[in-house]
């Protein structure tokens, strides 16, 4: 799991608006919409 | 969570293995094209005094290890039902009865700010979670500040919607709730940010049939602009901690930017709210769990509830029912005054994040930290919505203010919460090492 969302939070920091920093620091909002496009 | 949570102990519980099934789950349902929750795949977490199928709702005592929930209370079915993943279950004080994080089933929670300073109480190990980005949206629950407090000490956005906003009911508690439950414990999402407040709070805030407090109420009209926010900017005459002080006139400056009218005002008998509410848990909440606390509880709470008590000695429940009529005539007071200021920018506590334990010391630091948290339990006795907001970092530590509203006016406090967060960002925590 922490590679899947590792991964999801990775395509999170792309996303417009996400925080930047380590990968563990995506946003919610962020995540949900990277999962929803993949 | 393997990384960054073991310095700090936030997490207590780890679900991984039923979080991979859960993923796993959720992918399936996207490749069916089914319809997907706000939260789909989204981390979350849950505090250990909430009931979730298959864990213990121990509650930071030993001997409640082995009372494994059956069934998930409303508000974790309803995170679930959002399509999140509980990836784990957050610490709380014994009997979540203090305003600090720890106890002797789990060990203490730190603070990723500073060390020698309390995460807060008795959500911490959300606050923690969260701050540190193990989970984006963290479950809390707020009787007497525990959402605002932990937010505030950690540096994360937590709301305490609105008592009957976020339904919540442990199948696995066989008494009756006390009647100080019932009407100022709610549940809520600690984030770090108002829009993830926003999405974790409209995931939760769905109405149950199994707690019958809770409705969807209607929309209201927009407010008239420009919104008048009523600053509290002393109490009992007494000034605020520099750093408090310095936190309000922050946000009073950023929401002047964005078009609000801040002008120095009190809500009415805003002391005599926070000194009700003794009046109403102590011979009500307090007495019943008293002998538990005695027989179960740990060195730390043991030592705190017994200073509450000698702070706040009242055992007579007449005294409740007293308390209750004081509760509506305030609530309608303030009502009214929240027509002509519908936000109230206020301190979350008058003082930044106390040294560890220091809530279970002695009996002049209890009666100073019980001071220091009125604005908390004044909102918390009348039942209104409050977001606590990180402003700026004193001294190694965040400083948040509180923007309360009035009944289910939450998206008042999330337009000013975001408009302060777009002025003045949060800072993040020091990465956590082992």
């Amino acid at each position: 799991m922490t590679e899947r969302i590792a991964d999801d939070a990775r395509r999170a920091q792309d996303a417009p608006g996400s925080l930047d920093g380590p990968l563990w620091r995506a946003d919610a909002t962020a995540l949900a919409a990277a999962i929803r496009a993949r | 969570m393997a990384d960054v949570n073991p310095p700090l102990n936030a997490i207590v519980l780890s679900l991984a293995d039923e979080a991979l099934a859960t993923a796993d789950a959720l992918d399936a349902k996207q490749r069916a094209g089914e319809e997907l929750g706000p939260l789909h795949g989204v981390p979350a977490t849950i505090k250990i005094n909430i009931d979730q199928r298959g864990c213990p709702t121990d509650n930071g005592i030993v001997a409640n290890k082995g009372l494994i929930a059956e069934q998930d209370n409303p508000v974790v079915a309803n995170l679930r039902q959002a399509g999140a993943i509980l990836i784990g279950r957050t610490n709380a004080p014994g009997y979540s009865l203090r305003w600090h994080t720890g106890n002797a089933l789990h060990g203490e929670t730190r603070n990723p700010w500073r060390a020698d300073r309390t995460c807060g109480g008795s959500s911490g190990g959300a606050a923690v979670a969260t701050a540190i980005g193990m989970a984006p949206i963290s479950h809390g629950n707020d009787i007497a500040g525990s959402i605002r407090y932990t937010a505030y000490c950690c540096g994360v956005f937590g709301l305490k919607p609105s008592l009957g906003r976020v339904p919540s009911y442990n199948p696995s508690f066989q008494g009756l709730s006390p009647i100080s439950s019932q009407l100022m414990s709610v549940q809520g999402p600690l984030t770090r940010s108002v829009r993830d407040l926003r999405l974790g709070f409209a995931a939760m805030a769905k109405p149950d049939v199994l707690d019958p407090r809770t409705v969807a109420p209607a929309p209201f009209p927009p407010a008239r602009q420009p919104i008048r926010v009523a600053l509290v900017d002393s109490l009992d005459g007494t000034a605020f901690h520099p750093a408090v002080s310095a936190a309000l006139r922050a946000a009073a400056r950023a929401l002047e930017d964005a078009g609000y009218h801040v002008e120095p005002a009190s809500p009415p008998e805003l002391i005599t709210a926070a000194e009700t509410w003794p009046r109403l848990a102590m011979p009500d909440l307090l007495a019943q769990l008293e002998p538990y606390i005695e027989t179960n509880g740990d060195d730390g709470v043991r030592r705190a509830a017994g200073l509450w008590r000698r702070v706040w000695p009242q055992r007579d429940p007449a005294e409740v029912l007293v308390a209750l009529g004081e509760r509506l005539r305030l609530l309608r007071q303030w009502q009214i005054f929240l027509i002509r200021h519908p936000l109230i920018l206020m301190p979350v506590s008058t003082e930044p994040a106390f040294e560890v334990d220091a809530d279970a010391h002695d009996e002049a630091t209890t009666a100073a930290i019980i001071r220091s948290q009125r604005p908390m339990t004044a909102v918390s006795l009348l039942g209104l919505p409050a977001i606590s907001a990180p402003t700026l970092v004193s001294d190694g530590l965040p400083i948040g203010v509180q923007l309360v509203a009035a009944p289910f006016r939450e998206n008042l406090c999330f337009d000013a919460a975001g408009a302060i967060e777009a002025r003045l960002p949060p800072a993040l925590p020091p990465e956590p090492r082992r």
